[in-house]
């Protein structure tokens, strides 16, 4: 890393933690209480190194922002020290720090209505409406990570939740029943079979027949997916998400 | 309410109404929909009777009252009985991480708005924190952006109005305003709205 003076100016920051590059650069340029306008950039850029390496492993995922801020800042510092060429072109007059000075003030600015929006926050955690109560536990269930900490999200923890959603879905206004399913895979294997002679190809969702008993929907997916097995089907998908082309395997000669 | 003059019996009734839908509604319901209802009623008329209804709540040391929010009417619990509820539900609402709130803002003022955008306001990578938010239905994908790849391009949604209690995105908290030269960063089209908050509340 850079130069840095160990000196006796050396600031204490270990403790604090910073959002990011420009949070930490706000705090050092209040800290210092100089002109956002005329930042004493080598100060600046020294106490930004040596938060930067006082910066915990646990920072360690965010440390790529804070060295792309530390790459910028030795630039503009190495640029302040060249001479200002004579000629006149605006370019090379532009203060080099120009550009940094409006991403702070653009950031404060912003960080000021996060501000205001925290207190309003607070100020609607004291009022109830009546669908409250629902929203919140929906919220407790689907949003155990509020301080969000990447890396941590579990894939399985998705999919639990989004296979929780699904059956919500199917619980609502439903009656459950016991009785017999009344429909085989064969039977199924069939269906599939023969929509498939007719038309030669089929899509997946055409397969589930409206207001069929949901069962029925999962033995014409195990049907098909016992067909796809076999070989008997083959099962393409245009784009991700979109639906499933159902087509006849080595039944059929098209591709 | 006693009332003995039959000439403000159907006014009272149709405010009784107005009442009625707004605290059954699961969600701010708005004038239009009001008056789409209840036929005698404009919506402009709705916004008098709500203020009626709050005035009667005031009067008779009611528990709720009705404040405008995301668009629409809701009817909610006085601040001061905060602590009551809290112990009725005994789960605390989660509240939204610093990260979560400064990129909240910047979608609130520059949407529809894309990732890298954030990105280079805040300073940091923003994944995680947007999906946070869109599962807590902040913030919602609202479209793709032109240019390269086509980024997908957010937006704030009705939940984000109502959780933080503004009638409407023109409501929004502003920024002191902080000194730029004419030439640099052009503002966004809030930042120069002078369309000042409706608060139903006062």
């Amino acid at each position: 890393m850079a130069d840095i003076d160990p000196g006796p100016h050396r600031v204490r920051v270990e403790a604090l933690d910073f959002e990011g590059p420009l949070d930490l650069l706000v705090y050092l340029v209040q800290k210092n209480e100089v002109d956002v306008y005329d930042i004493p950039i080598a100060l600046i850029t020294t106490q930004f190194l040596e938060y930067l390496e006082a910066m915990g492993p646990e920072r360690l995922e965010s440390a790529g922002d804070f060295l792309l801020m530390a790459a910028t800042l030795l630039r503009i510092k190495a640029r302040m020290l060249l001479p200002r060429p004579e000629t006149g072109d605006e370019e090379d007059l532009e203060d080099p720090r120009r550009e940094l000075v409006t991403m702070i003030l653009e950031y404060q600015q912003f960080r000021e209505i996060a501000d205001q929006l925290r207190d309003r926050e607070g100020a609607q955690r004291d009022v109830f409406g009546r669908a409250d109560a629902a929203r919140e536990l929906a919220e407790l269930g689907a949003g155990e990570d509020v301080d969000e900490e990447p890396g941590r999200r579990a894939t399985l923890g998705e999919l639990l939740k989004a296979f929780a959603r699904v059956m919500e879905e199917a619980a609502r206004d439903r009656v459950h029943r016991l009785e017999p399913l009344g429909v085989t895979i064969e039977e199924k294997v069939r269906f599939v079979r023969e929509r498939l002679r007719r038309e030669g190809r089929t899509s997946f969702s055409e397969l589930f027949v409206e207001g069929e008993p949901r069962a029925h929907w999962i033995v014409t997916f195990v049907a098909l997916l016992e067909m796809a097995r076999e070989g008997e089907v083959r099962l393409r998908q245009g784009d991700r998400f979109g639906d499933i082309h159902v087509y006849a395997g080595e039944l059929r000669d098209e591709d | 309410m006693t009332k003995t003059d039959p000439a403000d019996r159907e006014a009272s009734s149709i405010r009784t109404i107005v009442e009625a839908l707004v605290f059954a509604a699961d969600e701010p319901l708005s004038a239009d929909r009001i008056a789409g209802i209840v036929e005698e009623v404009t919506a402009a008329a709705v916004e008098d009777l709500v203020a009626e209804l709050n005035a009667a709540y005031l009067r008779d040391g009611r528990a709720f009252r009705i404040v405008r929010v995301a668009g629409g009417f809701r009817m909610q619990t006085r601040p001061d009985l905060a602590l009551w509820i809290k112990l009725l539900h005994r789960s605390t609402r989660p509240r939204l991480s610093q990260a979560a709130l400064e990129t909240l803002s910047i979608v609130a003022y520059r949407q529809p708005v894309a990732r890298t955008e954030l990105e280079a306001i805040r300073g940091v990578n923003v994944d995680a924190v947007l999906k946070t938010l869109v599962e807590r239905d902040m913030v919602r994908i609202a479209g793709r952006g032109e240019g390269l790849g086509r980024p997908l391009l957010y937006a704030t949604t009705d939940h984000f109005l109502e959780y933080f209690g503004l009638p409407d995105l023109e409501s929004l908290p502003r920024a002191e305003e902080v000194e730029l030269a004419a030439d640099e960063t052009p503002q966004p089209d809030l930042f120069e709205s002078e369309a000042g908050p409706v608060d139903a509340e006062a």
